[in-house]
């Protein structure tokens, strides 16, 4: 059912009224009557954030190669275009077709932060789809699944969905579609597939899976229902440098958060920095070769017609042939009138060479992330920056004319004290003092110093999954006691940020979080919560009264210290890591010592040794 | 040696959704997909030198919209031509591509297809020609300087009244100069004020855009 004419009767009601309904460069229109299965790739946020998504470019053009499958998008609509479409009963749909997503045979979600949860279920809700895995019935479609980072403790929606898709899906989604295609075919049931797809690797089906707690709220075993895997092993593709990679993207007529091509260059990462999620569950660090990344630049922005291309991964300047790989690429893009961005430099290996040619291409701030105010915090997190590396890289950069520097941090760090809250005050004075001493700063200009602290959130899969999160009022008085070190005179130059404490702390509460949640979730949606990472949205009260009328206590899941041998949510998902291997970080952290990076030294995480493969 | 090219494109169906400063961006991607020589600006931020003879309003459509573009060496507009559409996404067609003869500023006025659907089209239609033989049409219009009273009737000219069972379609040659410029769903605001026939959202098409000497843009 096309719903194009209904569409387009209330478009001109609302905001950007081209992101609702698809004809962009690159979208794949095919013919119903040549699809065996159907895909819609929904992105729990807007359509401006959600199409800077790397994952989700990758997974629609992987699957629209095969003829007989057909991937669409679905974003959240803004809050004017939904309540036009629930007030003319427009369902959620998708921009490919235009149509109802309920008609589909799968409805992926990717999740990308805890925070966009709520907008699941209104997603859901808009589609007309039962929110609660149980209660689809036992047809094959529509099959809810989901995938991305937040899947490695995806047990607050565990009720639901049908199915969690882990680690790197270019390869399992394919698998898992294949299948479906046979049992649809076969006329198989929703559990009858269940039953199939939790026998491959990868493919987490929750239902067979049961939480048993102890009285004190901690969890004494999961037990296994059906004949499913007792832990449930993540993907990566075979070969990254030969892994699948889309040759053009779909351009959007509005412009999107990053409106762009993007290359990933490298995945996974040696850095080992003990609060990072992200560092521990996409390793073993691999890079795609510079012929590759190449390639594929020219591939993206040839058929895209992007003039601002990016190379992307958690960390680029750890690519091991970056300087070849520019020599490479910059005629290109120079010729081409391609803006060529590298964000997540390191300030360590920052060498004044790199700089020299990304300030070719256009830079007009300097970002760094020290984190942690003082050595001794910097050593406990395991974020190797010294701050000689800080001066040495600000002194360059001012010399070459840049005034902005933009330093980013966290607060409520395990061990943290006031005087760490101090050596961040002193780190910005410092560079403001630096900037005027550097021969040939910009003259007649102030430097713009800005500082943005996060507050802390510990995550599964880190060293710090053990550790609590700062309560609110030692957070405030910290943040009082920074803003009293410094000098007056720096109290007005020298910009500070906070983070809401709230936000953080649901974020901490879902991140390590169990199945006890799901019905907070829903309460809280009911009651009106979505786009709870935007600020004008979040609305901190309903989620509180949300958990007391759960009886929930969200401290439990926040504040509370966990020991080393405690049942984690996710402890029978296997991310190729060791919890022995996070207990002797999380001590090493607790002597203030440092890791070593995993070029320099192995430190046994695990990953080497469940796939069989050496990392370096 | 720069060559500027003009182009008459058109806008239609989902693309009339594409804003105007959405469409540059689009049409410079194109550019570069089709991978033409194209000319950029000096400067610390150089840009592509298009050029856009006016904005078209978000939802309308047209067959009429002019651009220019700028190329490092010259190609003929036949070419440029083909390999734009060759790229440029459904709804956006280049339909001639030539030498710019008159500069923007001439442009003078720009001509409308309105339709708009109601119950009784005929009597919309003498509603109209009631409107019109007023000596002045005053109504509000947005102007730099905020809200204005203005009198639209010397902006405005009724080429062709057509009425069909459910639709009234007017043709409009309406003022859209540096001095003053007039837009069609402002016309048919006052018309719908001015009636007392129940009508639906009107749809807009551009379908000239010239100079006061009549003339067009190649
Ligand atoms: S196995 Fe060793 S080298 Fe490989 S990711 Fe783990 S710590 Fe790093």
């Amino acid at each position: 059912m096309n719903l194009l004419p209904r569409i387009e009767s209330l478009l001109m009601q609302v905001q950007k009224p081209a992101q609702y309904i698809g004809g962009e460069i690159g979208s794949m229109v095919k013919q119903h009557e040549d699809i065996d299965v159907r895909f819609a790739f929904c992105f729990p946020d807007t359509y401006e954030i959600g199409m800077s998504h790397l994952g989700m470019k990758i997974l629609y053009s992987l699957i629209n190669e095969r003829d007989n499958y057909w991937c669409e998008r679905v974003f959240a609509p803004c809050a004017d275009f939904e309540e036009l479409m629930r007030a003319n009963e427009i369902p959620l749909y998708a921009l490919e077709s235009l149509d109802p997503v309920r008609e589909f045979d799968m409805v992926g979600f990717t999740l990308q932060y805890e925070l966009s949860y709520t907008n699941i279920l209104n997603m859901l809700d808009l589609a007309k789809i039962p929110l609660y895995a149980k209660d689809r019935g036992e047809s094959l479609a529509p099959l809810i699944v989901a995938g991305g980072p937040c899947a490695c403790n995806p047990e607050p929606l565990a009720d639901f969905f049908d199915l969690f898709i882990l680690g790197e899906g270019e390869e399992v989604n394919l698998e898992l579609m294949d299948l479906y295609c046979d049992m649809k075919k076969a006329g198989a049931s929703r559990q009858e597939f269940l039953r199939k797809a939790s026998q491959i690797q990868g493919i987490y089906v929750p239902s067979f899976y049961e939480p048993v707690y102890h009285e004190d709220g901690t969890i004494k075993e999961i037990k296994i229902l059906e004949d499913a895997p007792a832990v449930i092993r993540k993907r990566i593709v075979k070969d990254f440098d030969k892994a699948y990679y889309p040759k053009t993207f779909v351009v959007p007529f509005v412009e999107t958060v990053h409106d762009r091509g993007v290359v990933e260059v490298l995945r996974g990462c040696i850095r080992g920095c003990r609060f990072c999620q992200a560092g521990f569950i996409y390793r073993p660090f691999r890079e795609k070769s510079p012929e590759t990344v190449n390639r594929q630049c020219r591939d993206i922005c040839g058929s895209t017609g992007y003039q601002e291309l990016t190379l992307s991964s958690l960390s680029t300047s750890d690519h091991s042939c970056l300087e070849e790989l520019l020599t490479k690429l910059l005629p290109y893009t120079e010729e081409k009138h391609i803006n060529l961005t590298l964000p997540s430099l390191r300030v360590d290996n920052f060498s004044e060479e790199l700089m020299t040619k990304i300030q070719g291409v256009r830079k007009s701030s300097l970002t760094f992330a020290p984190e942690a105010g003082t050595q001794r915090l910097r050593d406990v997190i395991n974020k190797n920056v010294t701050e000689e590396d800080l001066v040495r890289t600000a002194s360059i950069a001012f010399a070459g004319g840049i005034t902005t520097v933009k330093l980013y941090f966290m607060l409520g760090l395990p061990t943290e004290t006031d005087e760490d809250a101090a050596g961040i005050a002193a780190l910005a004075e410092k560079l403001m003092e630096l900037f005027y001493q550097t021969p040939g700063h910009a003259k007649g200009k102030q430097p713009q110093i800005s500082i943005s602290c996060a507050t802390f959130v510990p995550k599964p899969f880190t060293p710090f999954q053990f550790e609590p999160q700062i309560q609110q009022k030692e957070l405030e008085q910290r943040q009082e006691y920074l803003i009293s070190c410094f000098q007056p005179k720096n109290r007005k130059r020298i910009k500070v940020n906070w983070h809401q404490y709230e936000t953080s702390f649901l974020e901490a509460v879902l991140a390590r979080g169990d199945r006890r949640l799901s019905q907070v979730i829903e309460t809280a949606w009911r009651s009106g919560c979505k786009f709870d990472s935007w600020s004008e949205y979040f609305h901190y009260d309903r989620w509180e009264k949300a958990f007391a009328d759960c009886g929930i206590d969200p401290a439990f899941y926040a504040n509370r210290r966990r020991s080393f041998d405690e049942v984690f949510p996710w402890d029978h998902l296997d991310y190729l890591l060791d919890k022995a291997f996070f207990i002797q970080e999380n001590q090493t952290a607790h002597k203030e010592k440092t890791t070593e990076n995993c070029r320099q030294k192995c430190a046994g995480c695990g990953v080497n040794r469940k796939t069989g493969r050496a990392c370096f | 040696m720069n060559t500027t090219i003009r182009m008459r494109f058109s806008k239609t169906g989902r693309a009339r959704y594409i804003s105007h400063l959405d469409l540059i961006r689009c049409f410079e991607r194109a550019v570069c997909r089709a991978s033409l020589p194209a000319a950029y600006s000096e400067g610390f931020h150089p840009h592509m030198l298009t050029a856009f003879a006016t904005t078209l309003s978000l939802g309308f459509t047209s067959n009429a919209e002019i651009m220019d573009l700028t190329l490092t060496e010259p190609l003929p507009g036949e070419t440029v031509m083909t390999k734009l559409n060759a790229v440029l996404p459904e709804g956006i067609r280049i339909e001639e591509a030539g030498v710019p003869v008159s500069k923007y500023r001439e442009l003078a006025f720009a001509e409308y297809r309105v339709e708009i659907p109601c119950e009784d089209p005929v009597q919309l239609a003498e509603d109209l020609e009631d409107m019109l033989a007023q000596p002045e049409i005053i109504t509000e219009k947005k102007t730099k300087r905020g809200m204005k009273e203005v009198d639209i009737q010397p902006m405005l000219q009724v080429l062709e009244v057509q009425t069909t069972e459910r639709m009234l379609v007017v043709s409009l040659r309406l003022a859209s100069g540096n001095n003053g410029a007039l837009n069609p769903s402002l016309v048919t605001k006052v018309l719908l004020e001015h009636s007392e026939i129940p009508a639906e959202t009107p749809r807009f098409c551009r379908t000239a855009l010239l100079t006061a000497e009549n003339s067009k843009f190649f």
